[in-house]
């Protein structure tokens, strides 16, 4: 009859052994003089000697009467490991002495061996009870040193480990630091132009572009009206762009002040509808606002007018004609979706995300975590066309954070995109202010 | 991985609970060492608890002997919870035949249920170890608090994913000794496939878990 092969299996071994799993030795637990002094005031009474053994064998420490079998064993006899395998009684004789043995744990292993040996010569019965206790009181010491061991060895295999951690991203904090030295020098160069002797002369620009338009200096002709206009806007542009730095670095140093209040959600799209509807119909977009049954939320409504201009702002700046952009509402909860596992259920919906979503240019997703930082721009050919510093949506993230929220992006390049933040949800008792 | 010893004819599985800080490991350990108070072969060995968190883990050792003069021995591990443990973690989870994942069933922690369970295949992958290899249960404890996860969302949890789930409130001890034998039973079953130890030893699954429900006192 031909044999069936049998199917190759891998052999099960253990690769990796941390000190989770490790054996330790004796003397790794206790020293050996250390020990023989705790077995030293046992020999007494009945007990000629007690001697504890490495699980392997060998002996580790000893303390017996002088001349007692003890002293002469180097290594256990097949007779104690025949006795520990036998359980419950674990006594046994070689030659003409009697002994008594037992295991000792530490952790899940057997870590060593007690031998007692019997005082020869009518020294009277052992007790059983007596080893037990022995026994009992060595096994909670080398439980209690186990302990010791094990913690110390895992902090220096977590210290290990933690340190190759550390090293990784290091070097990504090194590629990181270099980035951002170039964009401090950037922000540094920014604030440093920026403060009332660019402010004042600016002033000065527009008051007096507006007195010109308004022809108190004498009639202007069409080319002239048209000039000046451009000065005009470009002169409030440049006013803006400089708003935009001082309260950026007002946000950063955390001096902002938010007057919270419960807000109603579509008074407030409508406030900021309202404010962009004339930008959007100059571009030919849709604009409309869908919010669903949405709690009031807490918030600075003034701030967050602001967020929803600059988002809405930005949506129109990067859809082309004939496109549409949307603010939308619902019950969410305050933190953006952990989008890794969802095993365990969604989070409870207790706050309220806006998100305001458009038909535009969209980005690559590579870019979405980056477009909040400060002076960030997705990339040179349609920020130079549309203009602007990278300030807004910078400024956005703190005016949220400053409320608990979160703000965070979605878009595919060419299909859109989408900015949610979230708010926290005023208690239903709460008056909507509007 | 699990542990072969062939000259003391013993066998060692390592089994690990994982989830996030507070949801009640070390819990389901005491709880296990209480009912097996008899047969555990060493001490409940808990390291460096502070404020009722675990630093490092929780280790309970039990044995078990079956057919053949065969010793099976179950280690017991806990993680700690604390997301900046994560180097622990890792090193706990080296080597793991089997995880019983446990979850604060209180709405408000499903964060940071999701979170961890996604730090587990992560720490898994880490130490080489595909989560479909081993043996892995959840389990969804502190049911006796309000503003938990209603029984037919836990039904959904259950149709959702792969792992066998189970109910608990580990203080109370319910549901400690079928989350344990659960995570045996389907770890064993993981090691018997790839390992094929009923064909080399002649120990079956049923043998082995009808030993460890006697050795948890439930006959």
């Amino acid at each position: 009859m031909p044999t069936r092969p049998t199917p190759t299996r891998p052999t099960p071994t253990r690769t990796t052994v941390g000190p989770a799993d490790r054996k330790p030795a004796i003397d790794e637990l206790i020293g050996k003089a250390d020990m023989e002094r705790c077995l030293a005031p046992f020999v007494a009474g009945g007990i000629e000697g007690l001697a504890l053994f490495g699980d392997d064998g060998p002996a580790f420490a000893v303390a017996s009467r002088p001349g007692g079998a003890l002293t002469r064993w180097e290594t256990l006899p097949p007779e104690a490991i025949q006795a520990l395998r036998r359980g419950p009684d674990r006594s046994f004789g070689v030659d003409a002495d009697h002994f008594e043995v037992r295991p000792l744990f530490a952790g899940a292993d057997r870590v060593a061996v007690l031998v007692l040996a019997r005082r020869a010569g009518g020294g009277g019965a052992l007790e059983t009870r007596l080893v037990d206790a022995v026994a009992g009181m060595l096994g909670q010491l080398l439980q209690a040193s186990f302990a010791a061991w094990v913690t110390s060895e895992m902090h220096l295999l977590a210290s290990a480990e933690a340190h190759r951690e550390l090293t990784r991203r290091n070097a990504e904090l090194q590629r990181a630091v270099e980035h951002l030295e170039q964009l401090d020098k950037l922000k540094s160069n920014f604030l440093a132009t920026v403060s009332h002797e660019l402010r004042t002369p600016l002033t000065s620009v527009i008051g007096f572009s507006e007195m010109l338009l308004e022809q108190l200096a004498g009639p202007l002709g069409d080319e002239q009206r048209e000039y000046v206009q451009t000065i005009l806007d470009r002169g409030e542009e440049l006013l803006s762009l400089i708003t935009h730095l001082l309260e950026m670095s007002r946000l950063e140093e955390g001096s902002v002040r938010l007057d919270l209040q419960a807000c109603s959600v579509p008074a407030v799209l409508t406030r900021a509808l309202d404010a962009v509807r004339l930008s959007a119909e100059k571009g030919q977009l849709r604009l409309w606002a869908a919010p669903r049954a949405v709690p009031a939320v807490v918030a600075d409504p003034e701030k967050i007018q602001r967020v929803l201009v600059n988002l809405l702002g930005n949506a129109i700046k990067f859809t082309p004609a004939g496109g549409q952009v949307v603010v939308e509402a619902c019950r969410a909860p305050i933190r953006r979706p952990f989008q890794e596992e969802t095993l365990f259920g969604e989070e409870a919906p207790d706050a309220v995300r806006i998100t305001v979503r458009d038909s535009g240019i969209g980005m690559a997703p590579d870019k979405l975590g980056r477009i909040f930082e400060a002076f960030y721009q997705v990339d040179a050919g349609p920020t130079r066309a549309h203009g602007g510093a990278g300030l807004g949506l910078s400024i956005v993230r703190n005016l949220v954070a400053a409320h608990g929220g979160e703000v965070w992006a979605e878009s595919e390049e060419g299909r859109g995109a989408a900015v949610h933040f979230t708010l926290p949800a005023a208690s239903d008792a709460a008056e909507p202010h509007d | 991985m699990v542990f072969i010893d062939m000259a003391r004819k013993e066998i060692t599985l390592k089994l690990v609970y994982y989830g996030p800080a507070l949801s009640g490991k070390t819990t389901n350990l005491q709880q296990l060492h209480r009912f097996m108070r008899n047969h555990a072969d060493g001490e409940l060995v808990t390291l460096d608890t502070r404020d009722d968190r675990t630093l490092f883990f929780d280790l309970l050792p039990l044995r078990l002997s079956v057919g053949g003069g065969l010793s099976i021995r179950v280690k017991l591990f806990t993680v700690p919870g604390q997301v900046i443990h994560d180097a622990t973690r890792k090193i706990v989870l080296q080597g793991a035949d089997g995880v019983a994942f446990v979850a604060d069933s209180r709405i408000s922690q499903t964060r940071a249920n999701n979170e961890s369970f996604a730090d587990l295949r992560a720490n898994l992958n880490h130490n080489g170890i595909a989560m479909s290899e081993i043996g892995v249960v959840i389990q969804l404890n502190k049911r006796d608090l309000p503003g938990i996860r209603s029984d037919e969302e836990i039904a959904k949890i259950r149709a959702k994913g792969s792992e066998p789930v189970y109910t608990a409130v580990a203080l109370k001890g319910q549901g400690v000794a079928q989350t344990f034998l659960g995570l045996a039973s389907a770890s064993w079953q993981k090691l018997d496939r790839r390992y094929g130890i009923e064909e080399r030893f002649g120990i079956g699954h049923a043998e082995v878990v009808h030993e460890l429900r006697r050795a948890l006192g439930g006959g």
